[in-house]
């Protein structure tokens, strides 16, 4: 019988963080947990069991989860609050391949369960290295974990997180050991930068408002930059970043899912099936890179010593953990079209680097300058064009470039801009972490902000036509930044060559 | 405690590490304490960064007040980079201070980094971290000292802008100084400006001149100019120079040589497509640190005839005629503050090709005195 409710709303259930206390859990999950409890999302029947290797009872994951709500959650720690959120926590120390451990959180689930609050469903969130997640997804199944996605009252889901896989072939390899336990319907592959509130707000801005959509295409926009900027090196993780490197790490994922967003066509419906389907499209119509392609239009490069923030750094081969021969890519820039009929010739240009002159993730839209009449006569000093910047993070919001006229008895033009920020706009408090977002979608069972198998697949593709060029010509040495800076000259002269610029974030 | 200049509420300086700046930045905006105080609501002020070098032994008096006046005019987010000739310490600190507009709830950020000799090279880094994107930036070379044209970390801050600003008012060795701006220039790849504010005080005087000789007026007299005269205070040198720098250009003189007569006179002669030129800068020992006279002589029919232009009280230029029958007459000179320079100076930030020409002239004129 339908319930009272008919939106999607969260349902009660148990959520299994597999890596529960680990630096994910501990940054992310467990502070998210705690702003859905205190903003009263989180369904009445919710219980978490904490499943990892690290020896602990419940005391201590409540402990250790308190901890860690005082030092990364948005909103401040509140002990009555707490005292109430706790009682949710529970621990069940576990070996991934061992199917005791499994049997072990079999009988915790059954206790838990047999409260009645959760219903029985099931969500397993794989917070550890992609190498576990076919392991996790068969052990559960032989332990008898796993709902059927048909046929029962209960549910089971399970949450993945990036990277699936380091190409094509090994992301289709873990795809199909998830797919032999889970339905491609109880999956849910996250990138957490689809919970940003910016990002959802690409779909708005551009379908919500009648101004922009009748300008989304080749005739209006010059072209596209999509920056992931980290100020970060690679800190504690060099044994994952010295395998991965930024094309794999940002790019196949983060930058890939933002180009979607701004490239697909106007869904027809908030389905998720639609929305994944139309971003798909986008993924199929880049334009695929030739060996020669990649030499011309892909740079790669590796942070040198240098400054951030007033800050001296080392390089990225005098990183702790990385081999002081290393040809791992830090920064990646690149240039790309999408080849369909509305964004024939606009050229999409993606960088991403580690150690650059900022945090900050931005999507900017350059429309196509004014005719040279008027007052855009003076070719050695032409108008500033129009520029929608969406910015990801920090300070999400959304900026406009126009030219206005200087007040004064002479025309002259100045560029202003026209601010929307969220933290200003609708208060500090008012922007949920993205992480909170995308785990109430899971308990509702709304899988449009996350990936598809074949998105996924599709971008590995793409993104394999880089790796295998470089594979083929591996250089002994790649082209270096100062650490504080934008990137390498060669990242310049990739874009400048076509008369354009990257934008000063 | 809160001091107010031209209306506007100046919270004071406090302290910031640096690793947590950019989030004090984004926190004045979501928690503008200022404007809730007042019970109003902020509105970001953005039209330009301004990056401000300054030490305070060879900067403004009164850099403070001056920059409040600055983003008063031209809102800006104010990043000063003050060198603490004294410090030896490598480690740069922040300080966050905030503008708050009374009657337009316009609200300012300042961030001013300090440092030590052995601490600039840090600048850079931090300051790129700063800059609101989409915004023209200016740098505002705001000290005594000749550019450091080439030093890295000023090389790397002075990339940052499209516009450097300075006021060779300050200088203390024109020649040292022109040398400096030209040879940044000359590093820029062509995509930077730089503006002497002095060039901008000169505006009025270049508007007279060029309307008390115009052809329709004295019909041939600016083709057959023998003789320039001009009488500045002092630290007026750099701009007597720009003057003549302007006029030699426009006019398509040829300069062929240069010396120091007198100690206090600087004598350059000039090659027109109708004979000699000679300039002559003369400098008073007392007196505004401005232009103070101009005379301007030509040959006509065999007669000498001149226009004296004249700033007689700061407030006005009077021209006067001999050898002409034309009354004297006078144009307002505008007092314009150091702040409001700069503000106006922010807004022109695509760069006066003229100045440039005219400074060309200038560092001739400079390198002319070598030989």
């Amino acid at each position: 019988m339908a319930g009272l409710e008919k939106a999607l709303v969260p349902q009660p259930c148990t959520l299994i963080i597999f890596g529960g206390s680990g630096d994910l859990s501990r940054r992310k999950l467990l502070p998210a947990l705690y702003n859905l409890a205190l903003d009263g999302h989180l369904p009445a029947g919710f219980e978490v069991i904490g499943f990892a290797r690290s020896e602990m009872d419940d005391a201590k994951y409540r402990s250790f989860a308190c901890e860690a709500v005082q030092k990364f959650s948005r909103r401040p720690y509140d002990a009555a609050h707490w005292a109430e959120f706790e009682r949710a926590l529970h621990y069940q120390t576990a070996s991934f391949d061992d199917p005791k451990s499994y049997q072990a959180l079999k009988s915790r689930l059954d206790e838990i369960e047999a409260r009645g609050a959760t219903l029985g469903n099931r969500i397993f969130y794989l917070a550890i290295p992609p190498s576990f997640i076919g392991l996790c997804a068969r052990q559960l199944k032989e332990a008898g974990l796993v709902h059927p996605a048909k046929g029962a009252e209960q549910f089971s889901r399970i949450i993945v997180e990036k990277p699936l896989g380091h190409d094509l072939e090994s992301a289709r390899k873990i795809n199909d050991e998830l797919a032999h336990v889970f339905d491609e319907s109880q999956i849910y592959r996250i990138d957490h930068y689809l919970g940003k509130e910016t990002v959802q707000n690409i779909l708005v801005m551009r379908f919500g408002n009648s101004i922009f959509e009748p300008l989304w295409d080749e005739k209006h926009i010059d072209h596209v930059q999509i920056t992931v900027a980290e100020e970060e090196g690679v800190g504690t993780r060099a044994g994952y970043y010295e395998e991965a490197g930024a094309l794999r790490d940002i790019v196949q994922n983060h930058i890939l899912q933002l180009l979607c967003m701004v490239a697909m066509e106007p869904p027809y419906v908030m389905d998720p099936e639609v929305i994944r389907s139309h971003k798909l499209e986008v993924l199929r119509c880049l334009r695929p890179f030739t060996p020669q392609d990649v030499e011309r239009y892909v740079v790669r490069a590796q942070y040198s010593a240098g400054f951030c923030r007033g800050l001296p750094v080392v390089g990225y081969r005098q990183e702790k953990g990385v081999k002081i021969d290393s040809t791992t890519e830090t920064y990646v820039a690149l240039r790309t079209f999408v080849d369909n009929w509305r964004w024939a010739g606009v050229p999409f240009y993606l960088r991403t680097g580690k150690r650059m002159a900022k945090r900050a993730t931005e999507i900017t839209v350059q429309f196509k300058n004014v005719p040279r009449v008027l007052f855009n006569v003076d070719a050695t000093n032409p108008l500033e064009p129009n520029v929608l910047a969406i910015r990801i993070q920090p300070d999400e919001g959304i900026s406009l470039r126009i030219s206005a006229k200087l007040p004064g008895a002479r025309v002259r033009i100045y560029p202003v801009k026209m601010d929307f920020r969220y933290g200003t706009t609708f208060g500090a408090d008012a922007t949920p972490e993205a992480y909170e977002r995308l785990i109430l979608d899971v308990m509702a069972g709304d899988p449009t902000l996350f990936m598809r198998r074949d998105e996924v697949e599709a971008a590995w593709q793409w993104i394999d036509l880089v790796q295998e060029a470089w594979q083929q010509k591996a250089p002994e040495r790649l082209p270096e930044y100062a650490a504080g800076t934008w990137g390498p000259p060669e990242a310049d002269r990739l874009i400048e060559s076509d008369g354009r610029r990257w934008r000063t974030l | 405690m809160s001091s107010e200049v031209h209306h506007y509420i100046s919270h004071p300086p406090r302290p910031v590490p640096l690793e947590a700046l950019e989030d004090e930045l984004i926190k004045l905006w979501r928690h503008p304490e200022q404007a809730q105080e007042l019970g109003t609501h902020a509105v970001r002020a953005c039209m330009a960064n301004l990056i401000v070098f300054y030490s305070p032994a060879h900067g403004p008096a009164d850099l403070d007040k001056t920059l409040i006046e600055t983003v008063q005019r031209h809102p800006s987010r104010l990043i000063i980079l003050q060198e603490e000739a004294d410090s030896g310490s490598i480690h740069p600190e922040a300080l966050v201070s905030t503008h708050l507009d009374q009657s337009h709830q316009v609200f300012c950020e300042q961030i001013t980094l300090r440092a030590g000799q052995n601490g600039l090279e840090r600048f850079p880094s931090l300051v790129t971290g700063l800059l609101l994107e989409d915004l023209p930036t200016s740098l505002w070379w705001a000290s005594s000292k000749p550019l450091p044209h080439s030093q890295i970390w000023f090389l790397e801050t002075s990339r940052l802008a499209s516009q450097l600003i300075y006021d060779s008012f300050t200088w203390q060795d024109a020649r040292q100084g022109i040398r400096a701006v030209t040879q940044w220039l000359s590093s820029t790849e062509g995509d930077q400006t730089a503006a002497d504010l002095a060039w901008r005080r000169l505006k009025p005087w270049r508007r007279v001149i060029a309307q008390a000789l115009d052809p329709a007026l004295v019909p041939s007299a600016l083709e057959s100019i023998v003789r320039v005269s001009i009488k500045h205070g002092p630290h007026a040198l750099p701009q007597a120079w720009l003057l003549a720098g302007w006029m030699a250009h426009l006019l398509g003189w040829q300069l062929k040589s240069g010396k120091v007569a007198l100690g206090v006179e600087i004598v350059w002669q000039f090659e027109s497509k109708t004979g000699s030129v000679s300039v002559a800068c003369c400098r008073l020992t007392e007196g505004e640190y401005a232009l103070l006279e101009t005379a301007i002589a030509w040959q006509r029919g065999g007669r000498t005839c001149q226009a004296r232009f004249r700033a007689d009280d700061s407030t006005r230029i009077t021209v006067d005629y001999e050898g002409v029958e034309l009354k004297p007459r006078s144009v307002v000179l505008p007092q314009r503050t150091l702040g409001a320079l700069v503000a106006r100076q922010l807004s022109d930030f695509s760069g006066d090709p003229l100045f440039e020409q005219a400074l060309g002239v200038a560092r001739e004129m400079a390198d002319a005195l070598e030989q």
